[in-house]
């Protein structure tokens, strides 16, 4: 997928200890990412640590204060994101927020066909997409209301695939549904990136199924990349602070 | 009649939503001290049956059988009963940390309410529970001043227990308190529970799909599935011999959450 993140620093203005103060939070500090084509990445972090600032400045919603964003060797800004668009699919976190509750849901699938300019009226490629997320593509006339939060994940999922990007991006996007939700989507998702070769950046806090889903992984901590590699090297030996703390805080279940 | 024994006894309590029967036939006994965990799949009716138990159940409700606190029936008792059992009997802490505490009054303000309101505190004595109840979840006193709007969601979630623990309640009932916090801070909230709980003796009802978070601070669990109890016992004895396919899904799905780590 190839992003190279260069001194990146983003700052936001957040309400102070008095309701008329301000203060300036550094969300990303000098951040230094390179994520090689052809890998899938975990960046994972504890709240705070600056994961979603970096997701958008990466994706070019958000121009930093400092530094650069490369995609492909080219810089990316908000005004020129340049070949970044087409080639990423995109999965928020909440799936209630990211779907308009207006449309039915065939249409919002076939919205991102559309501004890519990809000619015919879609209705197959949308059936496909609803079969290959599991749903009947008989429910395309229906809004997002009448879906449970895992079908809306799952319709977002589709959405984001509906170009066939290069990259998919996905925000904590299994943080908001119920374990056994959670546990087919991880599935679903694992397999929906094998088989169309899409490349997959991932933003969690869960580190199982980071390492599942992922081969490297991106630690972050402050608005820094402090630790990164293979994922099964970095849990194994941790030499960041950070990444102790993750592991620290995994709530096992003993089960022999 | 002599006083119960048990802190909590719940006996077929159904809890009927839209014309659902979204708990159907629940019976559990806590002891003094004990700590129970709920776990199940959405909609297995966790925390409709969390809210029965601290007498909070939403308007549109409609509950049978029994739930006994200190000796007193919520089950079909009107408000002014329950609030008398809320406090001294029986304290919630929901999920959302962010909506239960109110963002324009400090939080000393917010921890003395169930002070003065539950047990007649005058101003003074407030203050210095107030400040006990901060150290509790370890929290300076100073914090009295803050707003929640200044605070992380882990010190507002510390709060809302600190708030739910001030009235040195028989019964803490907790639905999902860590779902909106995550990794280390999820697992510090978890930790000061523990503490406080060891503390003052107060027996908890925890409510979560999160199994890890079970293992955590529970000792027993009963597990939901369509509003019925399918399984109870020790957490250790369950998770290591579910019996119930819905507890072996989610013993699945916890494990999916455990990272693999070779040496």
């Amino acid at each position: 997928m190839s992003f190279t993140l260069a001194g990146v620093t983003r700052r936001y203005t957040v309400p102070g200890d008095r309701p008329w103060r301000r203060v300036v939070r550094t969300a990303l500090d000098g951040l230094d990412l390179e994520v090689p084509a052809g890998r899938d990445l975990a960046v994972v972090g504890a709240s705070g640590s600056g994961k979603s600032t970096l997701l958008r400045v990466l994706l070019a919603l958000e121009a930093p204060e400092a530094g650069t964003v490369r995609f492909r060797g080219e810089v990316v800004t908000p005004r020129r994101p340049g070949a970044l668009r087409r080639a990423v699919g995109v999965v928020a976190q909440d799936p209630g927020s990211s779907l308009d509750p207006r449309l039915p849901v065939g249409a919002s699938l076939r919205e991102p066909l559309e501004c890519a300019g990809v000619p015919g009226d879609h209705g197959e490629r949308v059936a496909e997409l609803l079969d290959a997320v599991g749903l009947d593509p008989a429910v395309a006339d229906r809004r997002p209301a009448a879906f449970s939060g895992g079908e809306r994940q799952r319709i977002a999922l589709a959405r984001a695939l509906a170009t066939r990007p290069a990259v998919l991006v996905a925000d904590e996007p299994f943080s908001a549904v119920d374990p056994t939700t959670r546990r087919r989507l991880v599935t679903l998702v694992g397999h929906l990136a094998r088989a169309s070769g899409t490349r997959l950046l991932l933003v969690s806090h869960d580190l199982g199924i980071a390492q599942r889903l992922c081969a490297d992984v991106a630690v972050l901590a402050a608005g820094r990349v402090v630790e990164t590699g293979p994922i099964d090297d970095v849990l194994a030996r941790p030499s960041a602070d950070a990444t102790r703390a993750l592991l620290d805080a995994v709530l096992g279940v003993e089960v022999p | 009649m002599p006083p119960a024994a048990e802190v909590a006894a719940i006996r077929d309590l159904t809890v009927t939503a839209g014309g659902v029967r979204c708990v159907d036939g629940v019976t559990l006994t806590v002891a003094p001290g004990e700590r129970w965990g709920v776990v199940g799949p959405s909609g297995a009716g966790k925390s409709l049956t969390a809210a029965a138990v601290a007498g909070l159940l939403p308007p549109g409700t409609c509950a049978g059988g029994s739930v006994r606190i200190a000796d007193r029936e919520l089950v079909g008792a009107p408000e002014a009963a329950r609030a008398g059992v809320r406090g001294r009997g029986v304290a919630l802490v929901a999920q959302d940390a962010a909506t239960a505490l109110h963002p324009l009054l400090s939080v000393g303000r917010q921890l003395a309410m169930p002070l003065r309101r539950h047990q007649g505190l005058d101003r003074a004595a407030a203050r210095t529970r107030v400040a006990e109840a901060l150290a509790a979840v370890d929290l300076p006193a100073e914090l009295a001043r803050a707003r929640p709007s200044q605070l992380s969601g882990g010190q507002r979630q510390r709060v809302v227990l600190a708030a739910a623990l001030a009235c040195r309640p028989r019964l803490l009932v907790a639905d999902e308190p860590t779902a909106a916090l995550d990794g280390p801070v999820a697992r510090s909230l978890l930790d000061h529970l523990d503490r406080a709980l060891a503390a003052s003796g107060t027996a908890l009802l925890l409510v979560t799909h999160d199994l890890g978070v079970l293992a955590a601070v529970c000792e027993q669990v009963v597990v939901l599935a369509d509003g019925r109890v399918v399984e109870a016992g020790p957490v250790r004895g369950v998770l290591a011999a579910p019996e119930h396919a819905v507890t072996r899904e989610l013993v699945e799905a916890a494990r999916l959450s455990v990272p693999e780590v070779r040496a």
